[in-house]
C-alpha cells in the first residue's frame, strides 16, 4: 500500500519529464501540459462531486486573457501574472459555482453552457480590451526577478519545464484533496448526498469549493497557454474549449489523476498525428466518446467488455427510468 | 409599425423552432432522456433533401421521404445503441449521444465536403405576400402553416387519442406503463421515433430557407434546447410558447440590440433554470 | 512502470537523434508549408489553396528549378493551434517559409510568431491590421484590404446607378465589419448619397429574417451586405426570399468568390453584384495558362482560394535566386517587386508588405445566359485601391 501512494507520483513525474520527447516537440508538450491541468479539475468535479461541465472554457479563458492582461498592460512578469490569473479563476468559479450548484444533471449542464457563452460575448464584444475576434496580439513573456537565477523563460525547454512542474505541483495537490477529509466527504456527498447533508456536512459549500478549484486549475492552463503563444485567441473561450476539456477529461475516466494526465498527453499528441493524417478523425473520437460513455460508472471494468456482456446476455433494456429519482 | 412586424415576423421563426423542440421535449418527456444527438438528426435531414434535389426529385417527394429515412436511421440507433442508456444517468445519455453527434457531423462533412449547399424553394411556393408595404415570403408562410398543423395534430394526438393517452401517462409516471401490461420498451423506441421525425420535418422545412452547411446541427441543437428548458423539459403546451417566445425576442432584438440577441436567449434560459426550474410550464414532479 | 517510462524516453531519444539525418537527407528541397484550415469551421479553405500552391510549386520546378518540398499543415481553423503547429514545422521539418488563406486571427498571431521565429508567412487573410497596425517585416498579404473592396463594388456601383441616393447595410459587429462599414459611409458621402441605415448582428447570427425587414422598412435604393463567408450566404438568401432583389439592388461587398457564388445557385444570384478578390474568367496569358493547369487536378475552375494559394506561393518565390534560404535576404528581394499574376500585375509594397492586386465587380447573370454551370456571373469592373503610404499604420518593429 506505502509504495503504491509513491508509485502514481513516480509514474507522473516521469510522464512529465519524458513528454517532450515521446511528442517530438516542446511546444506540443506544453500544450499537452496546459491541457492537463484544466483536465485534472475536471477531473475533480466530474469524477468527485459528479458535476459535468460544459463552461470550463470560460475560466481557462479568464485565466489567459487576465495574465495576458497583466503582462501586456501592467508590465508584470510571467509567475506573478499566472497566479494573479489563477486566483481571479478561483474568484470566477466561487460565483459561477454558487449559482449552477443549485441545478443539477442536464440543468446544471445548461447553466454551464449559458455562463460560458456569457463569458465568450464579454470577450467577443469588450474588443477594446480583449482584441475580440483578432485576439489579444504581441503578449510578452518576461522571466522578471527569476533572471537572477539565470532562468531565461524565452528558451522553450524552460518554459516547458516551468510548466510541468506546476503541473507537477497541481496533480499533488489533487492526490492531497484525494487522501484528505475534504475529498472523503465528496464522495460521500456523490454517492448520497441526502446521507451526507443529514450527517451534517453542508453538501453546497463541498460542491461550489470543488467547482472552483476546477476553475483554477483550469485557470492555470489559459494563463500557461498565453506563455506559450503569445496571444490570447477568441476560442480559448469557446464552447469548442469545453467540449475538448470535457471530451479529455472523459477519455481519462474521470476518476484517477494520473489518467488524466495520460489522457491530456495522449490527446494532444494523437490529435496533432490524425489530424495530420486525415480531416475526419474526429469521427473516431466520437466513436470512442460512445463506447467510454457506456463503460462510466459501472462497476464491472472495461467498457467493451460491458457492452459485449450487455449483447450476450441481452440484458432486457427499457427499464422504466426513475423520473422522481433523477432530474 | 415596425416592431408589429417584427414581432409577426418573430412569431413565423418560433414557429420553426418549435417543431424542432417539440422532437426534443417529446423523447426528453416520455424516456426522461437527453438528445444531444438531435442537432445531428435534424442537420441530416437538411442534407437529405439536398440529395434528394440532387437527384432530380423536388421538394414535395423530400417531405414525405426525408421523414420516413431518418426515422427508420433513428429506430435502428435506439434498438443498437439508445435504448441500452435509458436506466444510465443523464450524463451518461448526454456523452453517448454527444459521441453520435459527432460521428453524424463529421460523416456529413466527409461526404458532402465543408462548404454549404443550396437547396432551393419548391417553385410552386416562390413568390411573396405583401402586407402594408412589408413583404413576406410564401414559403416562410408556408412553412407557418406546416408548424401550426404539425404542433396542431401532435397536440390532438396527445390530448384525444389512446396512444396520446399512454404517452402521457408515461410521462408523468413511467412505473404506470409497466403496471398496465404496455410493452415498454415498444412506447420506448415510438416515442424516439416520432422525436427523431420530427427532427425530419425540420430539416426539410429549414433546408430551403438557410441552405446546408455542417453547422446547422449545432445551432439548431441550442435553440431547441433553450426552448425545452425555458418551456420546461417534457411539457409540450410550455414548448410551444417558448419557442414563440424565443422566436420573437430573436426577431425583436434585431431592431433593439442586435449583437445582444443570442446573449438574451441564454440569459432567459439561465433564468429560468435558476427561477422556475421546471420551467414556465413545466409541472411541479 | 518505470521500465516502460524509461523505453519511451530512449525511443523519444532515437527519434531526436535521428532528426538531423532527415534534414540533411531533403537539403537540396527547399520545405515550403502550407497552413490553413483543413477541419473545423473553415475546413473549405484547405484543399482549394493545396491546389494553387501545388500548381505553383510544378512551375517553380519546371520553370525555374526552384525545388519547394511542400508540407501540409492543418490549422483546424484555430489560431491557437495555427501557431503551435508553425513552431513545429519550423523545428522539425526546419520550414521558414509559410503561406496560407487563414482566418484573420490566425493569420495576425502566424504573422508575430513568423517574426518570433524568424519565418516569411504570405497571407490572403482580410483584417486591415495584417498590414497595419499588426503588420510584421516577416508577413506579406496578397488581398484587397475592405478600404479596396469597397472602392472595387461601391464606387463603380454609383456610377452604374446614379440614381440610387439611399443606401442601407447589414454588418457583423466586430472589428472587420466595422472597417467595412466606415469605408461605405466615406464613399457614400463622397459620392453624394446617403447610408440611410445600418443593422449590425452578431457573429454568430444565421437568422436574417429580422434585419431584413429593418433594411425593406428603410426603403433604401441599394442594400449593402458587410457580411461574408457561410453568413454572407445566409443573408443574401434570405433576402432574396423576402423579395428584396426585386425592390432594390444588392451588393455584397466582399464574397468567397465562386464557391460561395455556387453554394447559393444562380437563381439566387440573378441580378446581384458581388465584389470578388479573383474570377476565373480574367482574360490574359497568365490566367488562362494557370486555369489550364489548375485543370489537371479539379474539374472545377480555380477559386479565390486556389488564386491565393497561387500568388502567395509565388510572391516568396519572386524573393528567391536560388534554393537558399536566407530569410531578411528574401525578403529584401521581395519588397518592392512586381509579379505577372493571375488578377494583373501584382506588386509587393516595401512600406507595409501589401501585395497590391485587382479588385473585381461582378454582376450574376441569369440561368439561360450561363455557358456552363460555373459561369455565374461577368466581371463588370476591375480596380485597385489601397491607403497610401502616409495613411499607413504600419511601422515595422
Amino acid at each position: 500500500m506505502r509504495l503504491q501512494s509513491y508509485l502514481e507520483p513516480l509514474v507522473a513525474a516521469a510522464l512529465l519529464v519524458c513528454l517532450p520527447w515521446t511528442l517530438g516537440s516542446n511546444t506540443l508538450a506544453t500544450e499537452a501540459v496546459t491541457l492537463a491541468l484544466p483536465v485534472l479539475g475536471g477531473t475533480l468535479i466530474f469524477g468527485y462531486s459528479g458535476l459535468l461541465s460544459f463552461g470550463q472554457a470560460l475560466f481557462f479563458g479568464a485565466g489567459s486573457y487576465v495574465a495576458a492582461l497583466l503582462m501586456k498592460e501592467a508590465g508584470y512578469a510571467l509567475v506573478p501574472a499566472v497566479a494573479g490569473a489563477t486566483v481571479a479563476a478561483l474568484a470566477i468559479g466561487v460565483a459561477v459555482g454558487a449559482v449552477s450548484i443549485r441545478r443539477s444533471g442536464i440543468y446544471f449542464v445548461m447553466l454551464t453552457l449559458a455562463f460560458s457563452n456569457l463569458g465568450f460575448f464579454l470577450a467577443y464584444s469588450a474588443s477594446g480590451v480583449t482584441g475580440g475576434e483578432n485576439g489579444l496580439l504581441d503578449v510578452p513573456r518576461r522571466t522578471g526577478i527569476l533572471q537572477a537565477l539565470g532562468v531565461n523563460l524565452g528558451d522553450s525547454t524552460v518554459y516547458y519545464g516551468l510548466c510541468a512542474a506546476l503541473t507537477f505541483v497541481g496533480y499533488l495537490v489533487m492526490l492531497a484533496i484525494r487522501r484528505s477529509a475534504f475529498g472523503s466527504v465528496l464522495r460521500a456527498v456523490r454517492q448520497n448526498e441526502r446521507r451526507a447533508v443529514i450527517l451534517g456536512y453542508n453538501a453546497r459549500i463541498y460542491k461550489i469549493a470543488s467547482f472552483a478549484i476546477a476553475a483554477a486549475f483550469a485557470g492555470l492552463g489559459g494563463a500557461l497557454n498565453v506563455g506559450l503563444m503569445h496571444f490570447v485567441s477568441l476560442s480559448n473561450v469557446s464552447v469548442g474549449m469545453s467540449e475538448r476539456i470535457v471530451i479529455v477529461t472523459l477519455l481519462g475516466g474521470g476518476q484517477s489523476f494520473l489518467a488524466a494526465l495520460f489522457s491530456a498527453s495522449i490527446f494532444t499528441g494523437l490529435s496533432d498525428m490524425l489530424a495530420s493524417l486525415w480531416p475526419r478523425w474526429m469521427l473516431v473520437l466520437g466513436l470512442i466518446i460512445i463506447v467510454i460513455a457506456f463503460g462510466l460508472e459501472q462497476r464491472v471494468g472495461f467498457a467493451p467488455r460491458d457492452i459485449l456482456r450487455r449483447l450476450v446476455l441481452r440484458v432486457k433494456p427499457g427499464k422504466p427510468p426513475q423520473s422522481s429519482a433523477r432530474t | 409599425m415596425i416592431y408589429a412586424f417584427q414581432i409577426v415576423n418573430g412569431l413565423g421563426l418560433g414557429m420553426l423552432y418549435c417543431i424542432l423542440a417539440l422532437g426534443l421535449s417529446v423523447i426528453f418527456g416520455l424516456l426522461r432522456f437527453v438528445n444531444f444527438a438531435h442537432g445531428e438528426m435534424f442537420a441530416l435531414s437538411a442534407y437529405l433533401a439536398f440529395v434528394v434535389e440532387r437527384l432530380g426529385g423536388d421538394f414535395w417527394i423530400a417531405i414525405v421521404l426525408v421523414p420516413l429515412m431518418v426515422l427508420a436511421f433513428g429506430w435502428a440507433l435506439e434498438k443498437s445503441l439508445i435504448r441500452f442508456t435509458y436506466d444510465r444517468s443523464h450524463t451518461v445519455q448526454i456523452l453517448v449521444t454527444f459521441g453520435i453527434a459527432l460521428v453524424i457531423r463529421e460523416a456529413l462533412i466527409w461526404v458532402f465536403g465543408p462548404q454549404p449547399h443550396n437547396v432551393s424553394t419548391p417553385p410552386s411556393l416562390a413568390g411573396f405576400i405583401s402586407v402594408a408595404g412589408f413583404t413576406f415570403p410564401v414559403y416562410r408562410a408556408f412553412v407557418i402553416g406546416l408548424g401550426i398543423m404539425i404542433t396542431l395534430t401532435f397536440w390532438y394526438v396527445l390530448e384525444r387519442t389512446r396512444v396520446g393517452a399512454i404517452i402521457r401517462a408515461g410521462s408523468e409516471r413511467p412505473e404506470m406503463l409497466m403496471l398496465l401490461g404496455r410493452s415498454t420498451s415498444t412506447v420506448f423506441s415510438g416515442a424516439f421515433c416520432t422525436g427523431i421525425a420530427l427532427a425530419g420535418f425540420a430539416g426539410v422545412m429549414f433546408a430551403p430557407l438557410r441552405g446546408v452547411d455542417p453547422n446547422i446541427g449545432a445551432e439548431a441543437l441550442g435553440i431547441a434546447f433553450i426552448a425545452v428548458t425555458i418551456g420546461g423539459l417534457g411539457s409540450y403546451s410550455g414548448v410551444v410558447v417558448a419557442s414563440l417566445i424565443l422566436g420573437v425576442i430573436q426577431s425583436v432584438m434585431s431592431t433593439a440590440w442586435p449583437e445582444g440577441a443570442s446573449l438574451m436567449l441564454y440569459i432567459a434560459m439561465a433564468a429560468v433554470i435558476l427561477i422556475r426550474p421546471r420551467g414556465l410550464f413545466g409541472k411541479a414532479v | 512502470m518505470k521500465r516502460r517510462s524509461f523505453i519511451k524516453g530512449l525511443a523519444g531519444t532515437a527519434y531526436v537523434a535521428a532528426m538531423p539525418t532527415i534534414v540533411r537527407a531533403q537539403s537540396q528541397k527547399i520545405p515550403f508549408a502550407h497552413i490553413t484550415p483543413f477541419s473545423g469551421a473553415l475546413a473549405e479553405l484547405g484543399p482549394d489553396t493545396e491546389i494553387g500552391c501545388k500548381v505553383a510549386i510544378e512551375q517553380l520546378r519546371k520553370q525555374r528549378n526552384l525545388n519547394f518540398e511542400y508540407i501540409r499543415v492543418d490549422s483546424e481553423s484555430n489560431p491557437s493551434v495555427a501557431v503551435r503547429k508553425m513552431q513545429e514545422a519550423a523545428s522539425s521539418s526546419g520550414a521558414r517559409l509559410f503561406v496560407g488563406a487563414n482566418l484573420s486571427s490566425e493569420a495576425l498571431a502566424l504573422g508575430k510568431e513568423a517574426r518570433n521565429i524568424g519565418a516569411i508567412y504570405v497571407t490572403s487573410a482580410g483584417a486591415d491590421e495584417i498590414t497595419g497596425k499588426d503588420c510584421t517585416k516577416s508577413m506579406f498579404r496578397w488581398a484587397v484590404p475592405t478600404r479596396g473592396a469597397v472602392d472595387g463594388t461601391i464606387k463603380p456601383l454609383m456610377k452604374l446607378i446614379p440614381n440610387a441616393k439611399r443606401w442601407y447595410a447589414i454588418t457583423p459587429k466586430y472589428v472587420f465589419g466595422d472597417a467595412l462599414l466606415r469605408n461605405t459611409e466615406r464613399v457614400l458621402k463622397a459620392g453624394g448619397a446617403e447610408l440611410v441605415g445600418n443593422s449590425y448582428h452578431s457573429l454568430t447570427e444565421k437568422e436574417f429574417s429580422g434585419y431584413l425587414v429593418n433594411a425593406a422598412a428603410a426603403n433604401p435604393d441599394v442594400l449593402v451586405l458587410h457580411n461574408f463567408s457561410a453568413q454572407g450566404a445566409a443573408c443574401l438568401r434570405q433576402a432574396v426570399s423576402f423579395g428584396l432583389k426585386s425592390k432594390m439592388k444588392i451588393v455584397m461587398v466582399w464574397s468567397a468568390g465562386l464557391d460561395q457564388l455556387l453554394s447559393l445557385g444562380p437563381d439566387n444570384l440573378e441580378g446581384i453584384y458581388v465584389g470578388a478578390q479573383y474570377w476565373h474568367t480574367r482574360d490574359d496569358a497568365t490566367n488562362r495558362a494557370f486555369v489550364a493547369a489548375c485543370a489537371s487536378h479539379t474539374k472545377a475552375p480555380p477559386n479565390n482560394n486556389t488564386a491565393a494559394g497561387y500568388a502567395m506561393t509565388m510572391a516568396i518565390a519572386a524573393g528567391m535566386t536560388s534554393d537558399k534560404v536566407d530569410i531578411p535576404q528574401i525578403i529584401q528581394r521581395m519588397e518592392g517587386k512586381t509579379i505577372n499574376g493571375v488578377t494583373g500585375p501584382e506588386t509587393i509594397r516595401p512600406f507595409d508588405h501589401e501585395i497590391t492586386k485587382s479588385y473585381f465587380l461582378l454582376k450574376c447573370k441569369p440561368k439561360a445566359s450561363m455557358a456552363n454551370q460555373y459561369d455565374l456571373a461577368d466581371i463588370v469592373e476591375t480596380s485597385s485601391s489601397y491607403p497610401a503610404q502616409s495613411e499607413s499604420l504600419c511601422k515595422f518593429a
